[in-house]
């Protein structure tokens, strides 16, 4: 079988030396960012993002895949000892996960939540392999009319998971495509919107936008926020789950695997929708939903399983198609640019090395996650009592030299406090950050597509609902955009907001 | 937070309107050939209507609440905090190359230890240095990245 082979060098490449080293590098060092308070994942990653640039590309997604679940699994650290989300997805890891802390079970607490990743993204990897094969065919049918449909309707699904309305999201969405037209033309070569600032002329920098928007915003909004936060007490001594959290549950292990690994793969969905999904079919199938609430493991074990294999899974679109379907893979495609890989649906077969070995460093890193975490959860528990007023500096500090050395120009540097102030103000006025990376790293391959599908039809808007799989897509997303306007759907977004909030 | 909605649809509105015309300064083109400004200008039209959308729902949720009798009070956007750090990071991008990675560092969250988070003097000292002197020796030496030495020569 030829996609077993494809496995066997997905091996190959992430058990090199230096790529093992850097899928070790970036789990410890996602962990420790994302366990300091205020940092989730998405800062997490931005921060550290210029480290990685003078690698390989392979090397350097393995290691930022790496500091991506790394830094999730901090944030579950955070969640079920401080009550703290580190961002959306580990929400749900709160209600359950503190509860049993409280109870002074945060050991199997979080070893459950480990081990839970850990099955989840095995049995993850084995879907991909089997999706693999049909998923590379389908994309080769990709041309430019499809890739457009496709932008089109990944910008769609986004932007109706914003906080706040669909139509702020989509907003930024097309904010943030304007900021990716700032530079040369691809075309013509003609400057655009660089109002003869010469660094402009290649566009806004990825990475200094990123670790504006999400870094320096991130700690504005931070830096306001009075008062600490209680760490429990509580001794560590045992890690592993009882023989009965243990039956209760495995299967919440499996199904939030399955849950997990289906959302995931739906561009826009992806890891957040996987843990409400898996936390309320959990709540409706268990023959005690008494318990839920007041520390139920199954609560916590289902949506922690469902986030890790539905981040992995929303790896498949990204490096199959070139399509973000979150903000984190969103900034891997910005830093598959920077190093000059092409995303798009050819990559699978053109780069085999990335999608097959960062896949199968993504099934190690969770097994590093497990081997490391168990033993470590009490440095991490000290680290979280580190006040965030000593660790203003260091971030700070850290961004302004990540930043700078990744080009030596100032210009980046005032580029990423720019947007740090931006990022900051749309904290504040509930506009979403991720639809405008989304916007600013797609727009590039969104408009070369849209033009060059002008092209082939001569200027007919037709092509897009001639050709069979563009006319699925452009008409899903049509449909996406007129759900946002039912109010019903408007009600249930405020549902969930709220449910999650309590 | 829905009556910020307004002023940040007309913000929008503006940049939208400003694209638009930004994009006529470049060839349009025709659908069937498309130069450089078409793509701005059709995302300044979208944007443009977004914009209008919102304001449209931040001014029905103003009239809601001026009957609900809603007093939302003076408040300010931003805090002191955030302020100090913002002016913190410009100063240290303007400083940097001039004076050199060390002093700036120095400099830059001396203040910032002192003024956001109310250290006392001493430890404002001693943090700074160590802070710009232990940055100096991880990125520059041990990591290699070639930081601005200034006119000082340090």
């Amino acid at each position: 079988m030829e996609t077993l082979n494809l496995v066997v060098y997905g091996f190959q490449v992430a058990l090199a030396a230096h790529n093992v080293f850097a899928c070790f590098v970036g789990v410890l060092l996602g962990t420790l960012v994302g366990v300091l308070p205020g940092l989730g994942p998405v800062a997490t990653i931005s921060i550290l993002l210029p480290i990685t640039l003078s690698m390989e590309p392979v090397t350097a997604i393995i290691m930022l895949a790496g500091i991506y679940y790394g830094a999730q699994y901090g944030g579950s650290i955070t969640s079920i000892l401080l009550n703290v989300p580190g961002e959306a997805t580990t929400v749900v890891t709160c209600i359950e996960g503190h509860k049993m802390a409280l109870a002074g079970r945060a050991g199997p607490a979080l070893g459950i939540s480990a081990i839970g990743s850990f099955i989840g993204g095995t049995l993850c990897l084995v879907g991909i392999m089997f999706l693999a094969a049909p998923l590379a065919k389908f994309a080769l049918r990709f041309g430019p009319p499809e890739y457009s449909a496709l932008i089109f309707l990944a910008i769609t699904l986004i932007t109706g998971l914003a906080v706040g309305s669909p139509v702020k999201g989509l907003a930024m969405a097309v904010l943030g495509m304007m900021a990716g037209t700032i530079g040369m033309d691809v075309a013509t070569g003609e400057p655009r919107f660089t109002f003869g600032i010469h660094p402009l002329f290649d566009g806004l920098g990825l990475v200094p936008v990123i670790m504006g928007l999400f870094g320096i915003g991130e700690i504005l909004t931070n830096v306001e926020q009075k008062g600490g936060t209680e760490v429990i007490k509580t001794k560590f001594s045992n890690v592993w789950p009882t023989m009965q959290d243990w039956v209760a549950s495995r299967m919440a292990i499996l199904r939030g695997t399955v849950v997990g690994f289906l959302l995931g793969l739906i561009p826009g969905g992806g890891a957040l929708i996987a843990t409400f999904a898996s936390y309320s079919l959990e709540k409706k199938i268990s023959r005690h939903p008494e318990r839920f609430g007041h520390g139920a493991i199954e609560g916590l074990a289902g949506p922690e399983t469902a986030n890790n294999s539905g981040s992995q899974a929303s790896f498949v679109p990204m490096l199959s198609l070139g399509l973000p379907s979150n903000v984190v893979t969103a900034i891997l495609i910005g830093a598959l640019i920077i190093h000059g890989v092409e995303p798009g649906p050819l990559m699978m077969t053109t780069n085999p090395d990335i999608f097959w070995g960062v896949l199968v460093s993504m099934y190690l890193g969770n097994v590093m996650l497990l081997i490391l975490n168990l033993p470590l959860i009490a440095v991490w528990v000290q680290i979280l009592r580190i006040p965030y007023k000593f660790l203003l500096p260091l971030i700070m500090l850290f961004c302004l030299v990540g930043v700078y050395s990744t080009n030596f120009s100032i210009f980046d540097v005032f580029v990423m406090i720019f947007f740090g102030i931006i990022g900051y103000l749309m904290n504040k006025f509930q506009y979403e950050p991720a639809p405008f990376i989304m916007g600013l790293v797609l727009c590039p391959i969104f408009e070369n597509a849209f033009r060059q599908s002008l092209s082939l039809s001569d200027g007919s808007f037709w092509i897009f609902f001639s050709r069979p799989i563009s006319a699925v897509l452009v008409i899903g997303g049509i449909l996406i955009l007129a759900g946002y306007m039912l109010p019903s759907f408007r009600r249930k977004v405020k549902v969930v907001q709220e449910n999650a909030c309590d | 937070m829905r009556e910020d909605d307004r002023a940040c649809s007309l913000i929008l509105l503006g940049i939208a309107l400003a694209a638009c015309l930004g994009a006529f300064q470049y060839e349009v083109g025709t659908f069937n050939n498309p130069g450089p400004g078409l793509f701005p200008l059709v995302l300044g039209a979208v944007l443009g209507v977004l914009s209008l959308m919102i304001l449209a729902g931040g001014v029905m949720a103003k009239r809601a609440a001026v009957q609900g009798a809603q007093a939302t009070g003076g408040r300010s956007i931003y805090s002191k905090e955030a302020l100090y750090v913002v002016l913190a990071l410009i100063g240290f991008g303007f400083l940097l190359v001039p004076l050199g990675f060390i002093v700036t560092t120095f400099a830059v969250f001396a203040a910032m230890l002192r003024f956001v988070t109310g250290q006392k003097w001493a430890v404002v000292v001693i943090g700074a240095l160590v802070l710009a002197l232990g940055a100096y020796v991880v990125f520059d030496m041990l990591l290699g990245v070639p930081l601005p030495r200034g006119v000082l020569g340090i």
